[in-house]
């Protein structure tokens, strides 16, 4: 029965465990039930290595920065009257 | 190194090294486990500047301190260009469509009120600009249903040669199987996963409760195992 329970746990709260979102007694439960459950513990490795892959994703994919453009248009853009009121001079 | 990226790596090198096997594979899969439950966060730890050097600038932009915006610009332009161009068609559009956003966040500077982080107001203005070009365009074709269904045959990755030998492939594919997610399932994966907001700041961006924030980011994330799954397949043959 606790084992049931326990898969079940693990199937519903997988994400949150690897979240860091579940609470410690939930937390040992799912460890604990991963280490017996043939499929539970693949599943667990199988999107823990998901998530690391995809962390690894956020790379930067262009070696050129875009501030300078955003620099430039920022600086076309005429003045808002409440900046003018604020007499800030431009840069 | 952050612990949790430290745990993943040890995850990742176990992984990568042939012959070892499953026992090294488990204990580093463990060690990732128990490292990420000393954390609550759980994540990556990301490079925000301190929020009261932040506050300063964002008030100094609201009276109407140009520089003081510019500083913003500089601390989180590249980030923000990188979530874009994971939602938009090219890399043309996604630099449109940051300078239009901080454009917008200029404009608009007066009307931050500080309840959430400036970056998370700043996403939101990025990813309404993208969607509203999006809905200009015709819907793409390559979009994948959401099949997060696992598969019968579903490999264990920590086994899968693949994952082991090539990953450049690994990488272009992952990339391939995000892309193809419908949008309002893309975008809670690229903040939460690949950029490392918290669910609370994710979920605050895309302007949803965290209940239904979560349910399409795990839909998500299913979404590109299975697709992922049958490239592992594929690639076994």
């Amino acid at each position: 029965m606790r084992d049931r329970l326990d898969h079940r746990l693990t199937q519903r709260h997988v994400f949150d465990y690897l979240d860091g979102e579940l609470g410690e007694r939930r937390q040992r439960r799912l460890r604990g039930h991963a280490d017996l459950c043939r499929d539970c513990g693949a599943t667990l490795r199988t999107l823990t290595i998901l998530l690391w892959e995809l962390r690894e994703l956020s790379a930067p994919e262009r070696e050129m920065s875009v501030v300078p453009g955003v620099l430039r248009r920022l600086r076309q853009e005429p003045a808002l009257p409440w900046q003018l009121r604020c007499g800030h001079s431009r840069p | 190194m952050a612990a949790p990226l430290r745990a993943l790596q040890a995850v990742s090198e176990a992984f990568a090294s042939a012959g070892e096997g499953r026992a090294s594979a488990r204990a580093a899969w463990q060690a990732s486990a128990h490292e990420a439950s000393r954390h609550p966060s759980g994540r990556r730890v990301v490079a925000t500047p301190p929020a009261t050097d932040e506050q300063q600038l964002i008030e100094r932009a609201q009276a109407g301190d140009q520089p003081a915006f510019e500083e913003l610009v500089r601390r989180h332009a590249d980030r923000l260009y990188a979530v874009v161009l994971r939602y938009v068609a090219d890399v043309e559009e996604a630099e449109e469509v940051t300078q239009e956003a901080f454009l917008r966040a200029w404009r608009a500077i007066s009307d931050f009120e500080g309840r959430s982080q400036f970056f998370t107001w700043l996403y939101r203005i990025g990813i309404n600009e993208a969607k509203r070009r999006a809905e200009r365009r015709p819907a793409p074709t390559t979009v994948s249903s959401l099949e997060d269904e696992p598969l019968e045959d579903a490999p264990d990755w920590s086994e899968a040669p693949a994952l082991r030998a090539e990953q450049g492939e690994l990488r272009r594919e992952l990339e391939r199987a995000v892309r193809a997610l419908p949008v309002d399932y893309r975008i809670p994966l690229i903040l939460r996963d690949i950029e490392g907001l918290s669910t609370e700041e994710a979920a605050e961006v895309m302007g949803l409760g965290e209940v239904a924030f979560k349910s399409r980011l795990h839909r998500a994330r299913l979404a590109v195992r299975r697709a992922m799954d049958e490239y592992f397949i594929e690639a076994n043959r």
